[in-house]
C-alpha cells in the first residue's frame, strides 16, 4: 500500500488511527505492528514471510549477542547474521542478473536447457535489511540494548510509516519511544501537518511530472529538448517522490509519538558532491559512513585508501539500488569518482570555486548522473546522453508535445522554487496576516492532493523498487 | 524542513484543531463515501473478485479500483479537471485541443515504441480470422477506419502529430493487400467529406459525424456488393433528418468536463437528429428462397468499435445494402473483443453468417496487444478458435 492512495486514506489510516486511540498504552506496539503486517501484505501477502523473517533473525540474533561472552564468538555470530541478511538481499536483488547472465548460458553451453522464472523483489526489502543489520552491529557494538520483547522489536522493524522506503531508521533512533511515547494533540497536529506536506509534494508535484520525464526517457533517439527536458523532470520528480514519502513517513512517525532522523535537507542547493551526499538521503549516507566507511578505517587512512574506500562505498551504494543493469553500478561510481576529484582537489590546495559556479557544475553533475539511474539499460542512457549533446536534433519532438501540458511546466516552475526555497527564503518578506495564513497551505494541499490522486489513481513511489 | 519546524509553525490550540478537523472531514469523507458505494452495491470489483488470488494481492488491486469510483472520489476527481480546464485551458492527458472548437484523442497520437510488431501483429490475427471464417464459408469485409487527426488534420493547427504516424494507415493496407483480405478504404471517402460539407468528424467527439458516417456506410455497402453480396429479399429503409441540435461529445466527458455548466464547457457540436426506420419488403422483392420473407444468405454480421454504434453507422449501412445488419459492435471493445463475439456467436449457429464486416479504428493498429488479444492470437495460432475464453 502507498499513502498517497485512495485505500490508505479511506480505509486503512482511519482504521488504524481509531484502533490506535482505544489501545490502551502497553498494547500500542501490538496494534502497530499487525497494521504495519497488513500494510506491508497489502501489496503481496506472500512476501510477509520476508519481512517476519528478517524480524525473527535480527531479533534471535540480537538475543544470541546479547548473551554471548566470547569476543570470537560474538564476531562469529556477527558475521553469520549479517550474511544470512545480505544473502537475502543478495538473492533478490542479483538473483536475476546471475542466473540470465552467467548460470543460463553456462547450462545452455554446457547442453542443459533450464528456465529461470524471474524473481519479483519484495517491496522494502532492502531498508528492512539495512534496519535489521544495523541493530546487530549496534547489539555487537554494544551502543543499543538488546531488545528481549519481540512485539516492540517487530514493531520497529515493520512500522509502516517508514517499512517501505525510509528514512533508514536505527534502533537506537527510537529505542526510548518503543517502551513510552506521547500520543497528544502537539504531536498528531505538528506530524499531521508534516504528512499533508509530504503529501502535497509526492501527489503535486512528484506524479505530475512523472508522465513527462517518462515520456522523455522512452524516446530511442530523443532531442535536445527532449532530453533535457527529460532530465530534469525526472530529477525534480525523483526529488519530491522520495522526500515526500520520507515527510510522510516522519510525520506520521511524529502522529504516534516517534521522532525519525530526518532524509532530505533541500539536496538542489548544494554546493558540492560531498554536500549533496550530506542533503540528500541522509539516513542512507549516515548509514553506509557508520556501518562500512568507518570501518574501512574511514578518512583517517593514506589518501589512496580515502579514495579507494569512497569508490567502494558510493559502487555499493550503486549496487544496493539495483543490478538489473549496470546503471545503479555507474551511478555509484560516478558519484565515487566526483568525491574522489573533489578531494583530491581540496587536498591539493586547489582554489574554492565562487559559489554560483559550484552550484550550477554540482545540479550538472547530479542531473547528469540520473540519467543513469533512471534509464531502463545503458544504451538508454546513452541516447539520453547523445541526446543533451544534441545529436538528435534540437526542437522538442512531437511526442513529447504531445505529453507536455502548461500545467507541467507550471509544475516544473513550482519545484524548481520548492527545491531551492532555503536561497529565496530570506529575501522574501511577507505581511504577517499571510505569514500566518500559510501556516495552513498544507490543508488546501490535502485536498488538492486527494482530488488529483481521485482522478488518477495512485502510483507508486519510485524508491519502492529498491 | 524538519520536525522542530513543523513544530514550532503550530503555536496554540486552535491550529492544532484546525489541522486535525480537516484531516478528519477528509477522511470521514472518504469512509462515508465508502460505505455508501458499498450500501449501493457499487464494489463491484471488489464483490467480483472476492478473495480470488488473495496471495498475490488481487483482492486489494480490486478493492483499490472500486475505491476511485466512489461518489466523493468522483466527485473529487471532476471538480480537479473542471479546475484544470477552467484555470488553465487543461484537457487532461487523454484530450489534446487543435483549432478553436476542436478536440482530439490522445490515443491517435501517441507512438507506440514497438508499434510496427503490434501491428504484424493484429494483421496476423485478421488474416487467421479471415481464414478461419472463409472455411465455415463467411466471408470478410474489414473496414479501415483512418485517425479523425489524420481526416481533419486542417483542423489540427499545432496539434502534435509524429511524423513515425504517417505510413501506420497505409502500412496495414499494403498488409491486408499482401494477405488478400478485402478491405474498405474509408481515407479518400472521409477527406471528400471533409473537403464538401467541411468535416466528416464531430469536433468534441472522437467519432464520425452523421455525413461522415453514411460515406462510410456507402462505400463499405459497395465494397460488399462488389464481393458479391446481393440481399435476397430487399429492405427498404426511410431516412428522416430532424432539426440540429448542440449535443456534446465523447472527448469533453473524457476530459472531465461533461458536468460543468455549457457555457464553461468547450464549444458543442450541432448534430442534426436521424430517424432511420426500415419498411416491409414488396411481396414482389421476396427472393424465391425467401419462403418466410428471409433468406439465410443475406445476413450481414457487423463487428467493431463505437465508431460502428455512433452516428447511426450501422443504419446507414442497413439502408445501403438493403438489408438488416446484425451489430455485435462494442462501446470500448478495443480491436478484438467485439469480433471474439462473431467467433462465438459462429460456433453456436447451426449455419455461418455468410457476410462479416469488421470495423477497425486505425488508432488500434499499433497498441500494445492486450491479454485478450494475446490469448485469441494463441488459440488462432493452434487452430483452435472454439471455445474462444471470455476475458
Amino acid at each position: 500500500m502507498v499513502f498517497a492512495s485512495l485505500e490508505f486514506l479511506s480505509l486503512f489510516f482511519p482504521l488504524f488511527l481509531l484502533s490506535y486511540a482505544v489501545t490502551p498504552k502497553s498494547w500500542r506496539n501490538l496494534t502497530l505492528l499487525l497494521f504495519s503486517w497488513a500494510f506491508y501484505a497489502w501489496w503481496s501477502p506472500a512476501f510477509l514471510w520476508v519481512l517476519s523473517g528478517v524480524t525473527v533473525l535480527a531479533w534471535g540474533a540480537g538475543l544470541a549477542l546479547g548473551a554471548t561472552q566470547g569476543e570470537q564468538a560474538r564476531r562469529w555470530l556477527l558475521a553469520l547474521s549479517i550474511a544470512a541478511l545480505a544473502g537475502l538481499l543478495a538473492f533478490y536483488k542479483y538473483g536475476n542478473l546471475v542466473a540470465e547472465s552467467l548460470i543460463l548460458p553456462l547450462a545452455r553451453a554446457e547442453g542443459h536447457e533450464l528456465s529461470w522464472e524471474r524473481l519479483i523483489l519484495p517491496i522494502g526489502i532492502s531498508f528492512i535489511v539495512l534496519q535489521a543489520i544495523s541493530y546487530i552491529v549496534d547489539v555487537y557494538r554494544r551502543t543499543v540494548h538488546v531488545e528481549r520483547d519481540f512485539i516492540g522489536f517487530a514493531a520497529y522493524q515493520a512500522m509502516f510509516s517508514q517499512l517501505i522506503a525510509g528514512p533508514i531508521v536505527r534502533y537506537s533512533h527510537v529505542e526510548k519511544e518503543l517502551h513510552g511515547r506521547p500520543f497528544d494533540l502537539r504531536h498528531i497536529a505538528s506530524g499531521l501537518r508534516y504528512f499533508m506536506v509530504g503529501l502535497s509534494m509526492k501527489v503535486i508535484i512528484a506524479d505530475t511530472l512523472a508522465p513527462v520525464a517518462d515520456a522523455c526517457f522512452a524516446q530511442s533517439a530523443p532531442s535536445f529538448a527532449d532530453a533535457w527536458l527529460g532530465t530534469f523532470a525526472y530529477g525534480m520528480q525523483l526529488l519530491f517522490d522520495f522526500a515526500g514519502y520520507s515527510a510522510m513517513a516522519i510525520g506520521i512517525g511524529q502522529m504516534l509519538g516517534f521522532r525519525f532522523p530526518e532524509n532530505f535537507d533541500s539536496p538542489y542547493i548544494s554546493r558540492s558532491i560531498q554536500e549533496f551526499w550530506r542533503r540528500w538521503h541522509m539516513t542512507l549516507g549516515s548509514w553506509l559512513r557508520d556501518y562500512l566507511y568507518i570501518p574501512l578505517g574511514g578518512s583517517r587512512v593514506a589518501a589512496w585508501r580515502v579514495y579507494l574506500n569512497l569508490m567502494l562505498i558510493m559502487g555499493i551504494s550503486g549496487l544496493w539500488h539495483g543490478a538489473d543493469s549496470l546503471n545503479f553500478l555507474l551511478w555509484g561510481l560516478l558519484h565515487g569518482l566526483a568525491m574522489v576529484i573533489q578531494r583530491f582537489w581540496e587536498r591539493h590546495g586547489g582554489p574554492a570555486l565562487p559559489g554560483l559556479l559550484a552550484w550550477a557544475l554540482t545540479m550538472l553533475f547530479v542531473f547528469c548522473a540520473w540519467v543513469l539511474f533512471r534509464a531502463p539499460d545503458l544504451p538508454g542512457a546513452w541516447a539520453m546522453y547523445q541526446g543533451q549533446l544534441g545529436l538528435h536534433g534540437f526542437s522538442l519532438s512531437e511526442e513529447i508535445a504531445l505529453v507536455l501540458r502548461p500545467v507541467h511546466l507550471l509544475t516544473l516552475m513550482l519545484a524548481s522554487l520548492a527545491a531551492t526555497w532555503p536561497l529565496w527564503r530570506p529575501h522574501v518578506r511577507l505581511p504577517a496576516a499571510i505569514g500566518e495564513a500559510l501556516v495552513f497551505w498544507p490543508i488546501l494541499g490535502l485536498f488538492a492532493s486527494a482530488a488529483l490522486m481521485s482522478s488518477r489513481g495512485a502510483s507508486p513511489f519510485l524508491y519502492f523498487q529498491f | 524542513m524538519s520536525q522542530e519546524f513543523h513544530d514550532a509553525l503550530i503555536r496554540s490550540k486552535r491550529q492544532s484543531w484546525i489541522f486535525i478537523l480537516c484531516f478528519t472531514l477528509l477522511l470521514g469523507g472518504f469512509v462515508a463515501s465508502l460505505l455508501l458505494a458499498w450500501s449501493d452495491g457499487a464494489m463491484t470489483r471488489s464483490t467480483q473478485n472476492g478473495w480470488k488470488d488473495f496471495a498475490h494481492g488481487a483482492p486489494m488491486r480490486a478493492l483499490a479500483e472500486d475505491l476511485r469510483q466512489t461518489p466523493l472520489a468522483n466527485w473529487l476527481g471532476r471538480k480537479q479537471r473542471e479546475l484544470g480546464w477552467l484555470a488553465l485551458d487543461d484537457l487532461g492527458p487523454r484530450v489534446s485541443a487543435g483549432c478553436p472548437g476542436w478536440l482530439f484523442l490522445n490515443d491517435e497520437l501517441t507512438v507506440h515504441p514497438d508499434g510496427a510488431h503490434q501491428a504484424e501483429a493484429r494483421a496476423r490475427i485478421v488474416q487467421e480470422i479471415h481464414h478461419d471464417l472463409r472455411t465455415r464459408g463467411s466471408q470478410l469485409l474489414v473496414v479501415l477506419v483512418p485517425d479523425k487527426s489524420r481526416v481533419e488534420a486542417a483542423h489540427g493547427c499545432a496539434l502534435p502529430r509524429s511524423p513515425r504516424l504517417e505510413a501506420r494507415y497505409e502500412d496495414w493496407k499494403n498488409r491486408l493487400d499482401a494477405a488478400g483480405i478485402p478491405w474498405v478504404d474509408l481515407l479518400p471517402v472521409l477527406t471528400q467529406v471533409h473537403q464538401n460539407t467541411g468535416a466528416a468528424f464531430d469536433r468534441s467527439d472522437t467519432h464520425w459525424n452523421i455525413d461522415g458516417a453514411r460515406a462510410a456506410a456507402d462505400a463499405t455497402a459497395r465494397e460488399l456488393k462488389n464481393l458479391g453480396f446481393a440481399p435476397a429479399t430487399p429492405i427498404h429503409f426511410k431516412i428522416d433528418t430532424g432539426t440540429p441540435q448542440a449535443r456534446w461529445g465523447d472527448l469533453v466527458r473524457l476530459a472531465g468536463l461533461e458536468q460543468l455548466p455549457e457555457s464553461w464547457r468547450p464549444a458543442p457540436d450541432t448534430v442534426p437528429l436521424v430517424n432511420i426506420t426500415s419498411q416491409a419488403p414488396d411481396a414482389a422483392e421476396l427472393g424465391a428462397d425467401a419462403l418466410f420473407g428471409d433468406s439465410q444468405d443475406s445476413r450481414v454480421t457487423l463487428a467493431g468499435t463505437s465508431f460502428s454504434r455512433n452516428a447511426h453507422f450501422a443504419d446507414f449501412l442497413a439502408a445501403a445494402l438493403n438489408a438488416e445488419v446484425g451489430n455485435l459492435a462494442r462501446d470500448g471493445g478495443g480491436f478484438a473483443r467485439s469480433m471474439r463475439d462473431v467467433l462465438e456467436q459462429e460456433q453456436r449457429a447451426s449455419q455461418p453468417t455468410p457476410w462479416v464486416i469488421w470495423e477497425i479504428p486505425e488508432r488500434m493498429l499499433q497498441e500494445p496487444l492486450t491479454a485478450e488479444e494475446e490469448s485469441l492470437r494463441r488459440l488462432l495460432k493452434t487452430g483452435a478458435t472454439a471455445p474462444v475464453p471470455t476475458m
